[in-house]
């Protein structure tokens, strides 16, 4: 206990050079830390918005909603392809996870099973490119009466896209507030959270989250080329591209279709090329096709709150209600583009269960008063051990300030969010990280007593004492693991610092300590012990 | 040369005396169930749901007095407010309001018109155009205001060109902001140059500035409750294996009971106190019940070696050795933690303070209960001393390395 091999010396040494290399960035200004080169450890804390202020917003999407609109899209295409087959039929309603309706006629019973079959019954849920199951599932009474049930995974799937695009159309809204930088997460079945640093008037976030966006379906005039300050002509607009400012469009004001008539769009592949499939309603459908068939070898425009998002050429009409968008994709473009036609307009209402807004100077405030206990219980420590232990006190003392730096150090390295309670965190740390060595310190005292020389009453301490330490600590870790899984926010935050400060309290007590002790130990050769 | 707190032979009857700590623990445990459930917790929005403004007056100490009568009048329901750490801090509690999120977003606004001199919850929200100016609108408010007041108080600002106007039928005051960017900026530099000019402008016009605003619905409180029982439940469990794994049965039934007591007498302290109980005390919880443990593991370790060293001791005699043999260790450490969590009392400002009391308090009891509750309790179970013995007696310290 008392011998360290010399590589055990190096691997504590770097240990601790390291701490303090990754400490270091967090006394520097932001404008400092920026200039330091990559290749050192260049970032600070990252600080939870309750101590650099900023609003936390938890959206919760109405999946309702989105099961509603899905039943009524697959009512809309039962009717329509009965419709078009020239089936008559009653009292088409919806009913559980389905429709359902009756044939007039028996003797079109087996017509209106194959006619929905080929078409409502042959749609798979989710992308080609991931593959899924059946939408829906048929089934016909003798009576004539029909139930179109959507899956359970297809109604799981629908939901699931709805929450993705929510979290798309939020990203796009929240950067037309400016300069911020958001962080959007889903959580759990059927929320995002929203935190944006710096924000502290959430009500304009609010706003902009109620607003819908706008994706229409335009003819490009192709009259004039598009240039930057031009006068468009009458009945057109000039628009920049999504991707590239700079490209200019000169689009057709009048609207051909309506982003809200499209139900769907996915990445596929066809020919081995990734496109982007799209459907309408049947309404959708038929404007579409109108003015496709119109339009044949002319550029169609889509457009999104104003930018063009791609302006594809119509190769054929598009009778169906779905058609293909190609032009140079790969998988990734196309999953986004298929992803934005998607989240033209928000799926489904947002409603905030959860707000919470710090402003900046509270932060500041409880960074610095926060900073000002952490230090002042360092000390009021530091004295007390040094009083309690004289010279072996005086070694954990070092060893404390230690586990500062690799406490913070280790902050720094995970990027784990430091919180309020957080900090709260680090100065509980301080008080229980000198328990390891008073364990330790208590039992070489015992040891001295019971009439063991200087050397061998240090290591039978060391080796006792280590068994209590792990227990110990092991089971304050459990606690603060529970913690960690059930916590949200500023908690999870406490329970990061508290099990970050155990492990480096028990490293810094058990090893930093120790080799000072055998250090000055070899030097000293002590007749008796200074505890 | 060091000071010794704990005198080395310290011998004190903490088994003798068990039946006086029972009964005062039992006292105790019967005032915080009494308290906890007759009293009620002083739950925080985080679990009841409703809104939660701290405010700083702008001129010294706020007057709570007024600030209450002008929030009472507008109707939103139960409306609390008390001073928050210093007395120009006030913090404001208004219960959930009836309606969805949009009832909740616009009560804000009409607090926040309550502090202002113009009153805009009931106009539409300025828009931004690019190369337009941005117009808010409102009714003067707050007795003694006039246009010339809040001209004056934007005339501090130092933006450029922004004219103030009322239109003397409808009353409404006009406050134009030209572009507070210059062409070059980006959409997003611009977006933000103005929003900055007009938080400005309605931070002047305030008599208080928001510190904090939280909203927190019904839905998500119950949720964070559950998760909280939860964590406490399971971290219990969890310590409870791992002393049973690590000792035998009786001694994770003893700690548990121990670790029990410690978590109602917490919840106790803060029904007694009215201390707002939030998602930070359930944190406070359990680090109360891990610092109790790790305590209590101490000692506990000391009994399983006091076993096997001495076969012949009675076990109260034992027991109260072995608390003895660590108390030097269990009053510096506790020593240690309380000076630290005592700084963050005094120090860490008022939006931890409660959290910071709680783990003072649960340092004290988590200390008392590891020492005359879990290892006395030990008695009671019988311990087998044959289950240790398995384990080879500890040899006499290997010689040493040097």
């Amino acid at each position: 206990m008392v011998h360290f091999p010399r590589w055990q010396i190096v691997l504590i040494l770097l240990a601790c050079v390291l701490g303090l290399g990754f400490a270091a960035p967090n006394v520097f200004s932001e404008k400092q830390v920026a200039s330091i080169p990559t290749w050192l450890p260049h970032k600070k804390i990252n600080l939870g918005l309750d101590l650099r202020g900023g609003s936390h917003l938890l959206l919760k999407v109405d999946v309702n909603s989105v099961f509603r609109e899905h039943v009524a899209s697959v009512a809309d295409s039962v009717r329509g392809e009965l419709r078009s087959a020239r089936i008559r039929f009653a009292g088409l309603r919806v009913e559980g996870k389905g429709v359902r309706f009756r044939v007039r006629d028996l003797a079109d019973l087996e017509k209106a099973r194959e006619k929905l079959r080929s078409t409502v019954g042959s749609a798979t849920t989710g992308s080609l490119l991931s593959g899924g199951g059946r939408e829906v599932t048929i089934d016909a009474g003798a009576d004539g009466v029909f139930r179109v049930t959507l899956t359970d995974q297809a109604i799981r799937a629908r939901q699931d896209q709805a929450i993705e695009q929510s979290i798309e159309v939020v990203r796009r809204r929240v950067d037309e507030l400016g300069t911020l930088e958001p962080i959007i997460q889903r959580q759990g079945d059927d929320r995002i959270l929203l935190q944006v640093p710096g924000l502290e008037d959430p009500e304009r976030l609010k706003r902009i989250l109620g607003k819908t966006a706008k994706m229409t379906f335009h003819l490009v005039d192709q009259s004039e080329v598009p240039r930057k300050g031009m006068r468009p002509p009458p009945g057109t607009m000039l628009l920049p591209g999504d991707q590239d400012e700079n490209q200019l469009y000169l689009i057709k004001k009048r609207i051909e279709v309506g982003g809200e008539d499209l139900v769907d769009a996915q990445p596929t592949l066809q020919d081995g090329q990734a496109v982007v499939s799209f459907r309408f309603n049947s309404r959708g459908a038929r404007r579409f096709g109108n003015t496709t068939r119109r339009n044949v070898g002319k550029p169609f425009a889509i457009v999104l709150d104003g930018k063009v998002i791609s302006a594809p050429v119509i190769r054929e009409p598009i009778l169906g209600g779905a058609g293909i968008i190609s032009g140079g994709f790969n998988t990734k473009t196309a999953g986004d583009l298929a992803l934005l036609l998607r989240a033209g307009a928000l799926p489904a209402p947002l409603e905030p269960l959860e707000e919470r807004t710090v402003g900046a100077s509270l932060g500041n405030d409880s960074i610095r008063q926060g900073e000002f206990a952490s230090i002042i219980g360092l000390v009021l420590v530091i004295v007390f051990m040094a009083g309690a232990y004289g010279r072996f006190g005086l070694m954990a003392n070092v060893a404390l300030t230690a586990n500062m730096v690799l406490l913070l150090g280790s902050l720094s390295l995970l990027q784990a969010t430091l919180t309020l309670p957080g900090i709260a965190g680090i100065v509980l740390t301080i008080g229980m990280a000198v328990d390891a060595n008073v364990l330790i310190f208590e039992r070489i005292r015992e040891e001295v007593r019971s009439g063991r020389t200087p050397i061998s009453a240090i290591d039978a301490g060391y080796r006792r004492a280590i068994t209590t330490i792990i227990d110990s600590n092991l089971t304050t870790f459990i606690a603060a693991l529970m913690l960690f899984f059930f916590g949200s926010g500023p908690i999870k935050g406490f329970a990061v610092t508290l099990s970050i400060g155990l492990a480096t309290s028990m490293f810094s007590a058990i090893m930093i300590t120790r080799l000072m002790i055998s250090f000055w130990l070899r030097r000293k050769r002590p007749a008796a012990l200074p505890i | 040369m060091a000071l010794k707190i704990v005198p080395d032979n310290i011998n004190l009857a903490f088994v003798r005396h068990r039946k006086i700590y029972f009964a005062l623990s039992a006292v105790l445990f019967t005032a915080a169930v009494a308290s906890t459930f007759l009293q009620g917790l002083n739950f925080g929005i985080d679990f009841k749901g409703g809104i939660l403004i701290e405010a700083r007056n702008k001129t010294g100490p706020a007057d709570i007095g007024a600030m209450r009568a002008q929030l009472n009048a507008l109707g939103l329901g139960e409306v609390s407010l008390q001073t928050f750490g210093e007395p120009n801090d006030v913090l404001i509690r208004v219960e959930k309001q009836p309606g969805g999120e949009k009832a909740q977003t616009q009560a804000i606004r009409r607090i926040k018109d309550v502090f202002s001199f113009l009153a805009t919850a009931n106009e539409v929200e300025p828009k931004f155009t690019r190369g337009q100016p941005m117009v808010l609108k409102g009714k003067l408010n707050r007795p003694g205001t006039t246009v010339a007041t809040i001209e004056e108080r934007i005339a501090k600002l130092s933006l450029s060109g922004v004219t103030v106007s009322r239109d003397a039928a409808s009353g409404t005051v006009q406050i134009v902001l030209p572009p507070q960017y210059s062409s070059s900026d980006t959409e997003n530099e611009a977006i933000d140059k103005q929003n900055a000019a007009l938080t400005k402008i309605r931070d002047a016009l305030s008599i208080v500035t928001y510190r904090r605003t939280e909203f927190v619905g019904p839905q998500v409180g119950k949720e964070l409750i559950m998760s909280g029982v939860w964590a406490v439940v399971l971290a219990l469990f969890g310590i409870l294996l791992y002393v049973w794994f690590r000792f035998e049965w009786q001694f994770s039934v003893a700690a548990i009971l121990a670790l029990t007591h410690d978590i109602l007498l917490t919840l106790g302290f803060f029904a007694e106190l009215e201390l707002e109980f939030n998602l930070a005390t359930v944190a406070a919880v359990l680090t109360i019940a891990g610092y109790s443990i790790n305590d209590t593991v101490v000692v506990f370790d000391r009994v399983r070696e006091n076993l096997r060293k001495y076969k012949k001791m009675p076990l109260p005699e034992l027991m109260n050795k072995s608390i003895n043999e660590t108390l030097s260790r269990t009053v510096l450490t506790s020593v240690t933690t309380l000076l630290a969590v005592l700084a963050l009392v005094i120090l860490g400002g008022q939006v931890i303070r409660d959290f910071s009391l709680a783990l003072v308090w649960g340092v004290i009891i988590g200390t008392y209960s590891s020492i005359c509750l879990a290892v006395p309790i030990l008695l009671y179970f019988n311990i087998r001393r044959d289950t240790f013995a398995e384990t080879a007696p500890e040899t006499e310290g290997r010689a040493p390395a040097e």
